[in-house]
């Protein structure tokens, strides 16, 4: 073995003697010789760290999207409302979200305030255009978000203080990908929204300038009509309310008999399909940016009305049974 | 009564320096809710900026560069109340915007302002009038510029003012412990620079200015169970003798005692005091109620 060592960092020749340019060790150019060799190694001092430590700062938790995991935390300690958001891509999802807080932001949003958000950093980056999907989109909802991550399919939290009744409601809005609302209409992939079951309300988003294109209006309530059967099919017997929300309703108005034919198709279905018209911005005047969004709100967070029989006819309930005791919903004795 | 430390916390330019200074010529002045009972050992920092005021300016902005010859101040106190003298200590930390603002948009905290807030007695969070450094929430028309925007290098617009406020009181929630006798822990938010303000808004009062100003930080204190909360309209001097002259003049010429207010409302009424140790006190609960 030679004491011998090289500036090529490749090179082996101080444990194998052989010269990676087939040189004679002795007389490489490259060579370092054995004594400088031997300072430079003395020369480290051993006893210091190679790397200092990285200074370790407190941190507090991220007021981020949340995850599954935070959700059925808060959920565990406080009434809470997840409503579901589905619709293609660029249907509005976002912008709707952003609008919605914007609208808080401004103290604009008619017989509701903003009491607390979880995820108020979120909200305020997806406003200021600082989150997208980044590439590829996420492919599972995230189990609890970091600071940092790119954009995580998790839920956004807003707690609302609606004034009529000084309620505090707390809300759990998911926001998802476009592409999980698209592949749940082409391929059944529903493992990922098994939360819509416990949804209070699902809005379905649809551009309102395609459905009223009289090239894309077929297509478009193709595939809406498609979604409110996956939805349907995912959530029986319990559905929640299906609200079709149409966006951009300051670019394109869809005729009535357009909506018609979708709340007829869900009524086939069994369902009663609310539908909300929004503005999240406005390029149109007269229509102020926001248009709707305070209605949605309000009427998804409606209590709800008891329109059924006042003393339902039924089967009589066996002597001793304790429902023979239960005073029907929206009755009085 | 033992050490009560107080948390300040505020963004960069609001008010925070000159508020201490001007708190503590008001201690030393006595006739207020507290008193300083002694000059502690280290005051160097807040000598800098009395000094500033006593020349009709206010104290510029804390800068990091500072840090070398800032430590906390420890004042003594003496609380009177229902005619009983008791002796306190007010701790003072160092004050740096930045840190918070820094805080906010990283979520970390250098670890001794981090024991601070963890063993904080109450808080005291600022927010300046019309400062360059407020910022507004983005409105639709830009943040739709901003959300359509494709290009992956993004610069970020500041953080709002009132979602950093919002931060702020986070912050509190998962710290500020509660306090040694089991009671709700106080923060008191002062809306600092009053006197600039017009006296359509000034006469409405700081609660209905957050509300006005900053609806989610407004929605957020009233959502708080955790802690008290009271709001207080500062002016440490009573006008800007920066940009009057003859208030300068004035100024100069006055014993500094008497000159600038805290307001707060008070069961629907804007009440005003010449005792600018209020805030505090309330907060160490050396003022039971407002």
């Amino acid at each position: 073995m030679s004491d011998s060592a090289c500036r090529n960092s490749e090179c082996t020749v101080a444990q194998t003697g052989i010269c990676l340019l087939n040189n004679a060790p002795d007389a490489c150019p490259h060579r370092i010789p054995g004594d400088v060799a031997k300072v430079g190694f003395n020369a480290i001092q051993l006893d210091e760290p190679v790397l200092t430590a990285p200074k370790d700062t407190p941190r507090f938790p991220p007021s981020a999207a949340l995850g599954m995991d935070d959700v059925r935390t808060i959920m565990g300690g406080s009434y809470g409302r997840i409503i579901g958001v589905l619709g293609a891509p660029d249907s509005g999802k976002t912008a709707c979200l952003v609008s919605l807080y914007l609208l808080l932001a401004h103290d604009r949003v008619e017989g509701f305030t903003f009491a607390d958000s979880k995820s108020l950093t979120t909200f305020d980056e997806l406003s200021r255009g600082a989150r997208r999907w980044h590439g590829a989109v996420p492919e599972q909802m995230t189990a609890h978000t970091e600071l940092g991550d790119d954009r995580s399919a998790g839920f956004l939290h807003l707690k609302l203080l609606r004034q009529s009744d000084s309620a505090r409601l707390n809300l759990f809005i998911p926001d998802l990908p476009g592409e999980w609302s698209t592949s749940l209409i082409d391929n059944n992939r529903v493992d990922r929204l098994g939360f819509l079951r416990a949804a209070h309300a699902i809005w379905i988003m649809v551009d309102g300038r395609s459905l009223a294109d009289k090239l894309q209006r077929r297509s478009e309530i193709h595939r809406a009509s498609l979604l409110i059967d996956r939805v349907v099919a995912l959530c029986v017997p319990t559905i929640p309310t299906l609200r079709l929300v149409i966006t951009r309703f300051d670019q394109g108005q869809p005729a009535e008999a357009t909506l018609q034919e979708l709340r007829d198709y869900a009524a086939q279905l069994g369902v009663d399909l609310a539908i909300s018209n929004i503005a999240s911005f406005s390029d149109a005047v007269g229509t102020p940016a926001g248009t709707g969004i305070a209605d949605l709100v309000t009427q998804t967070l409606a209590r709800p009305r008891y329109d059924g029989e006042f003393w339902p006819e039924g089967p009589v309930a066996a002597p001793g049974s304790r429902s023979a005791l239960r005073v029907p919903v929206g009755g009085s004795l | 009564m033992s050490n009560r430390n107080l948390i300040l916390i505020g963004g960069p330019d609001s008010g925070k320096t000159n508020f201490i200074a001007r708190l503590w010529i008001a201690l030393r002045a006595g006739g207020g809710k507290l008193s300083a009972s002694g000059t502690p050992n280290e005051i160097k920092y807040v000598e800098g900026a009395v000094a500033h005021l006593h020349q009709g300016q206010f104290a510029p902005r804390t800068g990091q560069n500072l840090d070398a010859d800032r430590s906390s101040v420890t004042i003594p106190l003496v609380l009177t109340e229902d005619g009983e003298r008791s002796a306190a200590e007010l701790v003072v930390p160092d004050i740096f915007g930045e840190v918070w603002k820094d805080a906010v948009e990283t979520t970390e905290l250098p670890a001794e302002w981090m024991n601070q807030l963890e063993s904080a007695f109450g808080a005291l969070i600022f927010v300046r009038v019309l400062s360059k450094l407020n910022r507004d929430p983005p409105d639709w028309v830009t943040s739709a510029e901003l959300m359509a925007y494709q290009g992956d290098d993004a610069k970020l617009t500041d953080i709002p003012t009132q979602v950093m406020l919002c931060e702020f009181l986070r912050f509190l929630e998962l710290k500020l412990p509660n306090n040694p006798t089991g009671q709700k822990p106080r923060v008191s938010v002062l809306v600092t620079a009053w006197d600039i303000l017009d006296p359509e808004r000034s006469i409405a009062g700081p609660r209905a200015y957050i509300q006005e100003q900053y609806p989610l930080f407004a929605g957020r204190l009233r959502d708080l169970d955790r802690f008290d909360v009271s709001v207080f309209a500062v002016s440490i001097l009573g006008g800007d003798p920066e940009a009057d002259e003859g208030f300068r003049e004035v100024l100069l010429d006055s014993d500094f005692k008497s000159v600038g207010y805290v307001r707060y409302d008070c069961n629907g009424v804007i009440v005003e005091s010449t005792d600018l140790t209020l805030p505090v006190a309330w907060a160490i609960r050396a003022q039971a109620t407002l």
